[in-house]
């Protein structure tokens, strides 16, 4: 490998590390680049073309040798055998001594420099051509990004990045409501009686409301949820609103941004169940008597039994 | 001109070397206290002085300029005299360095954990101790300077470059970034306020990662690794072009730390794009000193000092390589205010300057007691228990902050978050905090190996107080040689060195920060932003004070996942009264900035008293003694003059009557806790009512239509 390959090298890694940084460049999502399969084609070519300039070039070398005066093929031999010295004449190590362009320890004197420090000696080794080509890399990246970004206004600012991400989320959103059924809000909301769907609420009621109103709803800071007495009213409806909106003078806070509107319903068809049941420590009750049993349910066949029966316990409490 | 014999004075390496590793063993003490206050927040002691918040910036503090400062003083104490072949210019000097640096430190240990700071990282410690900062560290330069001068060796080695650059640009740094009005003796308000502060810290606060953690390092690399391997320099010239490279780039890398904040995106972008110019001259230092090693790597198998300094050297090129790759947009995106950051960070002290340090004691410690080390079996133990401790310290917090980060953004398709809870991505990581405070745990057991090897091999040895040396003297004439490089014409310019430095490091920072300040454009103002009231001023002092900011950020980004959780983004104008800005770091809790209006006072109030009370599992401390403690305001009146004099506009009027408007909303919402809570007792001048003022006012300016609060104000 002569001089000429260097070249190569040069123009193969500078084309792959630009192509690297496409995506860098222009902002966008780094893993939806890497599942492109553009992105694997052109990596795989471009592996290609690597390769077969090497082959090429080390092909030009073997005709060079052999067209070479007999002077000049003992001194390349001579050449090739001090680069064996230096370690080794497979493809990597010579790749590897090109990209480093050290002199050989043997040979070090050569480039020692005439003072030393405290008896620290100084070699001047030239710049490592891999280093050197690196930093050109990365000062040709800086241009091209301010001028993207700065100066053309080809790549998004921050503020439009982010207005690009939720209009995307907006159209998914969309999308997804139109075909999603179920959807509830306060005015349509009804009782689940799926004893699986209840049990969900539970563990919500345990992980976002307990803290307050107590594990078994007898109430703490907030209000018991056992009793027939509401501050904010006791339809399903209304303990909907409640969650959702809360009500930040008293200090419930809503609960909109955390749980979705499924959940929501969930959890208040579980707190529903609770009522006439007994808590260890209740507190007293506050607010207004509303009738205890639910109005409205969704038609489902497994939970009707449950319904009844909280239904008589609130009844038995009467 | 004829040979003269002189001799070096080692005390003062010795006394460096030893701080380094008191200090170093305390500062890392703290640090696994915290670590572990994570896992198990009872740790926290409901002590106010022993709680995260404060502890934190101890453990920044002592790591950075207790344990490397010292180390880097003692490097510089031993070295510079031999590469100039002189001994330190004033023994007296070295006197008052030592002695007024130990006591910069002392102070930071007292006043940090009494809250007593000015909360911008790792410049916390308060106004008078920054003079005294300055000053001692006008001593070190005036004593290097001196030093150099009366040198017998005609050009400068590349670790003076180093030393030198250090001492300027750490000098401008500090300055500027202290520039603060002093409320009392212990209380001072930043002169900069919001996006000007943030950018000033952090074009501070990078380089001091640079030219206090990497640049005065890398002069110690440059003198003992060549040393401890005997084998010479790999590159003079790439010592030149990495040197200058690194001190003119690194210096513009500061707003990488601002990605996506209200910081004008231009800045941003000079930030993204320096740091991605450092990556090679950052790698030069390293393969400079890994190629020095060409040859003698049979000798890094067993000589524990050459260890070290590879896993430094390679530690060095990870983080560096690393930093550049956070600064971009999209990986920050996801890193930033992760615990990916501190992992970051952790390959930087733990892996690179720590190494190197303990590279330099096992080297240096039996040159000074004229022995052998006690035992080259307890530095390889030392050697590989550290490896494995930044291992185990690193590894956890890179899946903590990738879980972590991942979690904040998945949404629902129905559009809701699917962790809208901030705690379940905290609960989350623990088991990660617990793996990283058992990483931390074997350093320092690592360290503790040391100080055994450090006392006995001292005490098996004597203790070589000056050492002797000669040299001849370079004469007044300088015939250049034939052919000789352009750079060595600055290498005999001590003086040329360190203008020139300084000059190249300005650069960076004038064209950064000028602008930002001067051009009205970058901070478009919002006519509803106005000045904290007098009680809510208060609540922000005593969240600088319990140190909030450790773990909460005040500025929502760009992203939906970000406006979905907290709210509308952040924007320039909203902080323009933000002496000191509180943006954060680190989002080891929620953003805060939009908390305001949030949830009611009662939330509040009985989440400081127990985070868990409200947010089971929360790994928050609790704060009692807000409770218990009443307002100060005796220097009340001053700060809202000092803020005043700022260019806030406070009337003359509200600044007379301050008592007046202070109990007027304290009452208020006093009597509001009362409703909410049955039977609570609180006085209105408790400090938690100042704190939840604070709280409920802010990010609410922006809104359209103000809550009730914001119109009682």
């Amino acid at each position: 490998m002569k001089n000429s390959s260097k070249y190569y090298l040069a123009f193969a890694l500078f084309v792959f590390a630009g192509a690297l940084s496409i995506p860098f460049i222009n902002g966008s999502d780094v893993s939806s680049f890497m599942q492109n399969p553009l992105t694997w084609i052109l990596g795989i070519a471009l592996a290609f073309l690597i390769l077969s300039l090497f082959a090429v070039s080390q092909a030009m070398e073997g005709i060079k040798y052999h067209i070479l005066r007999k002077e000049g093929r003992i001194e390349e031999l001579k050449e090739m055998e001090a680069a064996e010295a230096a370690g080794g004449d497979d493809f990597l190590s010579r790749l590897w001594a090109k990209l480093q362009d050290a002199k050989p320890i043997e040979e070090e004197s050569e480039i020692e420099m005439d003072h030393e420090y405290d008896g620290i000696r100084e070699l001047d080794n030239n710049l490592p051509p891999w280093w050197l080509w690196g930093f050109y890399i990365s000062i040709a990246f800086a241009v091209v990004y301010i001028l993207r970004f700065e100066v053309l206004k080809t790549a998004p600012s921050t503020a439009q990045e982010f207005e690009q991400e939720m209009a995307a989320a907006e159209i998914a959103k969309e999308e997804y409501l139109k075909t999603a059924a179920n959807l509830v809000d306060e005015t349509s909301v009804v009782m689940l009686t799926d004893e699986a769907l209840i049990k969900e609420g539970a563990a919500i009621f345990t992980t976002s409301c307990a803290v307050c109103h107590a594990a078994d709803g007898g109430g703490g800071v907030g209000p018991n949820l056992t009793d027939e007495y509401w501050l904010h009213g006791g339809d399903i409806k209304d303990v909907f609103a409640t969650i959702k909106y809360g009500v930040p003078a008293k200090g419930m806070i809503p609960w909109k941004d955390q749980l979705s509107a499924a959940e929501m319903q969930k959890v208040s068809s579980y707190i529903m169940t609770l009522i006439g049941t007994t808590p260890a420590d209740p507190k007293e009750p506050q607010g207004d008597k509303v009738t205890p049993v639910p109005t409205e349910t969704q038609e489902n066949t497994d939970g009707s039994s449950e319904q009844e029966e909280s239904a008589d316990a609130a009844l038995s409490l009467l | 001109m004829q040979r003269e014999t002189f001799y070096y004075n080692n005390q003062w390496t010795r006394n460096f070397l030893i701080a380094t590793i008191a200090w170093g063993v305390i500062g890392l003490l703290v640090g696994l206290t915290i670590a572990l206050q994570l896992v198990f927040p009872d740790l926290n002691m409901d002590t106010s002085w022993l709680t995260f918040g404060r502890l934190r910036a101890l453990h920044t503090n002592g790591a950075i300029f207790a344990f490397v400062g010292n180390s880097i003083f003692a490097g510089v104490y031993y070295s510079l005299p031999r590469l100039l072949k002189t001994p330190m210019a004033s023994n007296l000097l070295s006197k008052i360095h030592f002695w007024g640096w130990q006591l910069i430190i002392l102070s930071a240990v007292i006043t940090l954990p009494l809250g007593i700071t000015s909360s911008k990282e790792y410049a916390e410690l308060e106004w008078p101790i920054d003079i005294a900062i300055a000053l001692i560290w006008v001593t070190f330069g005036v004593n290097m300077f001196w030093t150099i001068i009366k040198r017998r060796e005609r050009h400068l080695y590349v670790a003076i470059w180093f030393y030198i650059a250090t001492f300027v640009t750490v000098a401008m740094l500090h300055i500027v970034n202290s520039i603060e009005i002093p409320v009392s003796f212990l209380k001072s308000y930043s002169a900069f306020a919001g996006v000007q502060d943030a950018l000033v810290q952090w074009w501070y606060g990078h380089n001091a990662v640079a030219f206090f953690l990497t640049t005065p390092v890398l002069g110690m690399m440059y003198y003992f690794v060549p040393k401890a391997a005997n084998r010479p320099v790999y590159s003079y010239r790439l010592s030149i072009v990495h040197f200058w490279a690194l001190i003119f780039l690194y210096i513009w890398a500061g707003p990488h730390h601002l990605l996506y904040t209200a910081l004008p995106d231009w800045a941003q972008s000079l930030g993204t794009v320096f740091s991605i110019m450092l990556i090679f001259p950052s790698w030069g230092g390293m393969i400079n000193g890994l190629l020095t090693l060409r040859g003698a790597w049979d000798k890094v198998r067993d000589s524990a000092v050459l260890k070290f300094f590879v896993v430094a050297l390679t530690c060095y090129g990870m983080a560096t390589l690393e930093g550049p790759l956070l600064s971009l947009r999209n990986i920050n995106a996801i890193a930033h205010y992760t615990d990916w950051i501190p992992a970051h960070v952790h390959i930087g002290t733990l892996g690179w300057n720590g190494f190197m340090i303990f590279g330099v004691v096992y080297w240096l410690l039996p040159r000074l007691y004229q022995t052998s080390l006690y035992s080259q079996k307890l530095a390889n133990t030392h050697f590989w228990i550290g490896t494995l401790g930044i291992i185990f310290w690193a590894l956890p917090m890179y899946v903590a902050g990738f879980t972590q980060s991942l979690m904040w953004k998945e949404f629902n398709p129905d559009g809701t978050l699917v962790y809208g809870n901030f705690l379940e991505t905290v609960t989350q990581i623990v088991p990660m905090y617990a793996l990283r405070a058992l990483g931390g745990t074997l350093y320092i057991i690592g360290m503790l190996v040391m100080v055994v090897n450090v006392i006995r091999t001292a005490s098996s040895g004597k203790f070589l107080r000056t050492e002797e040396d000669s040299a001849v003297p370079f004469g007044k004439v300088f015939e250049k040689p034939r052919g000789e490089h352009w750079h060595r014409w600055i290498e005999r310019r001590p003086i040329q060195m360190l203008v020139w430095s300084l000059v190249v490091v300005a650069i960076g920072g004038i064209l950064e920060i000028v602008p930002t300040m001067m051009v009205k454009s970058n901070i478009p103002t919002i006519e509803s932003v106005k000045p904290y009231t007098v009680l809510e001023l208060e609540g922000r002092d005593i969240y600088i004070r319990e140190g909030c900011n450790a773990c909460h950020s005040q500025m929502i980004r760009p992203f939906r996942s970000e406006v979905a959780r907290y709210g509308e983004y952040s924007k320039a104008g909203e902080f323009v009264y933000d002496h000191p800005f509180l943006w954060g770091s680190k989002r080891t809790g929620p953003d805060l900035h939009r908390v305001g209006g949030k949830y009611p006072h009662s939330w509040h109030y009985n989440h400081m008293l127990d985070p868990v009370s409200m947010s089971p599992g929360s790994i928050m401390p609790r704060y009692p003694w807000l409770f218990e403690n009443s307002l100060d305001t005796e220097h009340t009146q001053k700060k809202l003059e000092v803020m005043a004099g700022l260019g806030v506009p406070y009337e003359q009027e509200y600044i007379d009557n301050y008592a007046f408007y202070l109990d007027r909303q304290s009452a208020a919402i006093a009597d509001e806790l009362r409703e909410q809570i049955d039977d609570l007792e609180i006085k209105n001048d408790d400090e938690i009512i100042a704190l939840i003022a604070y709280l409920q006012r802010l990010g609410i300016d922006i809104k359209a239509q103000g809550t009730e609060l914001a119109e009682e104000n």
